[in-house]
């Protein structure tokens, strides 16, 4: 036993020495750090997205509308119903306001925005013109969030799974690209500490990107248990997607193709199930990032009651679709391999 | 003699093309990016053909009809436009367990109502501003409607005092999911294939070897940029093409030529593009963060997709922002041609084939014919 832990300790300082000098293993170790970053700055920013106007300001009917109309979007002051219409005619969406025949003022869109964009213009310009139907008062609740702000979290904590089995996955390849894993058939190290020291590695670095992103970006007040829980239930992903990378790829030209389909698998396919009719989501069951996306998706938006269930599911799965991939690659991947099995595979 | 010699060879500028061209496929092939990028088709295909037109997502107000007789819940409770509590302590259990949701309270009467709006922190002022007139349209309507002594909540006798709305083109109606998602898939998707795979490339064969020995051959540097152009072109073409079809058998109508020929410029543009970048990177470990920097921020104008009324100036700074302004536009035939959208991707096109071409010549392929 004491050996066997001194093996595993020996091949992760290994895995370490050589993240410290190879620079896309260092730039994958960053990266959640820099999206968490630039999301921090950008969400904001989309949150407070307004609406467009283009008005005709030299017209009476409309100038005494402008101070109104501020109150519900961004104003574009213009000289003439025809510096509206050329401005309305370009590529981003404004609405503008010009004076009908009778001197009304009227809405011109440019027809592709939708009838429910015309209502909303109508009943924005009927109120700005004779002020509003009620007294309004507004209460500001305290820890609320945005729906877009709690995706990108939820993205960005898969992210965060995926870059640690792909930084150990590239590591892997390197071993394969320079013969390493031959090497290691005259040394003592087992099959299943070869895989647990990876496996180990891979969650070390997701878990670094996780409470990275995390801190950075998370709301404040939220459950710690919870993310501690998601965290280790997904402890056996970032090894199944080493294994499916490493495993397939004979080179990193190779693990490039693997890695598109893995991500589109793993990050987009979950997502897809924000737009599928419920009936239909029992397709995505199958896959384990899908509970894995359940699980982070009860930390950050509603609490639904399944939280416990989803971390379950993703725990299961997780285990289970390593297990499976270890099983599919170990001859190709352990320590003692055939040749033949190897040439098979770089091919 | 001399002469049936000189007949014999075939002429040397053609040639090596497409000897670059076959070799350029069969790594395709053999590499495994042909067979993934098939894989990739076929479920975006089958997503195209399960996506629903709409997403029928709950609303995302919750009111608590306090006023008078409470008209707007006898009206409004059936259609599945509006949520409404039963009572205050259920209105704030339910914002408390859904932090997404705004809640209303109206109290008084419909002459004469107060309404109370309770937002997240995060909502900005105008959005607050445009949930009040939703909220007085609602008012003046049930007004109307109980003022006509109808059951049914009608929206004509609100009509004739509304302003008017006016339409540049031709009233097009609101794109079902599926056609909204296709230019985002087509211009982020398979538009910047060549871009990864260009450099994925340029890296083995300056692994291999491959490069010094093209520099001792005849071929010009024309050919090389030509052959890897005509490659990853007609790849992210023939996934496009895939995708695109699955949107015809859903009934999207498109400018067939016009969509093609913008998923073509894209793609060429974009392997350019990416050849151009690759060429100032010695490996790929060296290029893959500031690869997949430059790709992250090509995808910026997504956002602007996501939510149309985010726009900023700096979206159209984006390779990929006139190429999806064109997507849309041919997808969804009916308005005119948007002009800058249209002077940007050429101005890209050009620009990245320049670019490309002085990258070979001082960089990558320096003294090649």
């Amino acid at each position: 036993m004491k050996h066997s832990i001194q093996r595993i300790k020996s091949l992760i300082q290994s895995d370490l020495a050589n993240a410290t000098r190879d620079s896309m293993v260092l730039y994958i170790l960053a990266a959640p750090i820099l999206l968490a970053t630039i999301m921090a700055f950008l969400l904001p920013a989309l949150g407070k997205a307004e609406l467009h106007f283009a008005a005709d300001q030299n017209n009476p009917a409309i100038q005494v509308l402008l101070p109104e109309l501020e109150r519900f979007g961004q104003v574009e002051a213009l000289e003439s119903a025809n510096a509206v219409e050329r401005r309305v005619h370009q590529s981003d969406h404004v609405a503008g306001i010009i004076a009908d025949d009778d001197g009304r003022a009227s809405i011109l869109l440019q027809g592709n925005e939708g009838p429910e964009a015309a209502a909303l213009m109508q009943a924005v310009l009927y109120t700005a013109a004779n002020g509003p139907e009620a007294q309004y008062q507004t209460e500001r609740q305290t820890g609320t969030r945005s729906g877009l702000a709690d995706y990108a979290r939820v993205i960005l904590g898969m992210l965060s799974v995926l870059i640690g089995g792909i930084a150990a996955a590239f590591a892997l390849i390197d071993e394969k690209e320079n013969k390493v894993t031959r090497s290691y058939s005259v040394s003592p190290l087992r099959g299943f500490e070869y895989f647990f020291s990876r496996g180990l590695w891979a969650f070390a670095v997701s878990i670094f990107g996780t409470l990275a992103a995390h801190l950075i970006l998370g709301p404040a007040g939220l459950s710690w248990g919870r993310l501690l829980l998601v965290i280790l239930a997904s402890s056996t992903f970032p090894l199944a997607i080493c294994l499916l990378v490493g495993g397939i790829a004979a080179n990193q030209i190779q693990a490039v193709a693997a890695l598109k389909l893995v991500m589109f698998v793993f990050l987009t396919l979950p997502l897809v199930s924000l737009f599928i009719p419920q009936k239909l989501e029992f397709l995505l069951w199958i896959l384990p990032n899908f509970w894995l996306f359940k699980a982070f998706e009860g930390i950050y938006t509603v609490n639904d009651g399944a939280f416990l269930l989803n971390a379950l599911l993703c725990a299961v799965s997780g285990l289970a679709a390593s297990l499976l991939l270890a099983a599919a690659l170990a001859p190709t991947l352990t320590p003692g391999h055939k040749r033949k099995a190897n040439k098979v595979i770089t091919a | 003699m001399k002469k049936s010699l000189r007949s014999a060879r075939p002429p040397r500028s053609r040639q090596p093309v497409f000897t670059l061209l076959e070799r350029d496929s069969i790594l395709l092939w053999r590499n495994g990016h042909v067979l993934v990028t098939a894989i990739l088709m076929v479920v975006m295909m089958t997503l195209t053909l399960l996506l629903p037109e709409r997403i029928a997502g709950k609303p995302k107000e919750l009111v608590l009809d306090q006023l008078t007789g409470s008209p707007l819940q006898s009206a409004y409770a059936a259609q599945a436009k509006l949520r409404f509590a039963s009572d205050e302590a259920g209105l704030r259990a339910s914002l408390a367990d859904d932090p997404g949701l705004t809640g209303i309270i109206l109290r008084g009467t419909l002459e004469q109502p107060q309404a109370t709006i309770l937002a997240g922190a995060h909502l900005p002022d105008s959005a607050l501003a445009l949930l009040e007139a939703s909220i007085d349209e609602l008012l003046r309507r049930t007004r109307n409607s109980a003022a006509a002594d109808t059951t049914a909540v009608s929206a004509t006798s609100a009509q004739g005092t509304m302003p008017a709305v006016h339409y540049l083109e031709a009233q097009r109606p609101e794109p079902p999911l599926y056609l909204r998602g296709l230019p985002v898939f087509l211009i982020f998707e398979a538009g910047i294939l060549g871009f990864l795979l260009v450099a994925v490339f340029v890296f083995q064969e300056k692994q291999e070897g491959t490069l010094r020995a093209f520099l001792v051959t005849p071929a010009k540097r024309s050919a090389y940029l030509l052959s890897k152009l005509a490659t990853f072109t007609l790849l992210s073409l023939l996934y496009g093409a895939g995708v695109l079809a699955a949107g015809l058998l859903r009934g999207v109508q498109p400018n067939l030529a016009g969509i093609l020929l913008t998923l073509t410029a894209a793609a060429a543009s974009l392997t350019l593009l990416g050849l151009g970048f690759a060429t100032f990177f010695d490996n790929l470990s060296q290029w893959f963060f500031p690869g997949l920097g430059v790709l992250v921020l090509n995808m910026a104008p997504f956002l602007g997709s996501v939510n149309p009324v985010f726009q900023p100036f700096w979206l159209s700074l984006a390779p990929s922002w006139p190429f999806l302004k064109l997507a849309e536009h041919f997808l969804q035939p009916g308005g005119q041609l948007p002009i800058l959208p249209l002077i940007l991707a050429a101005s890209w096109l050009a620009g990245s084939a320049i670019f490309c071409t002085l990258a070979l010549r001082f960089k990558l392929l320096k003294g090649a014919a």
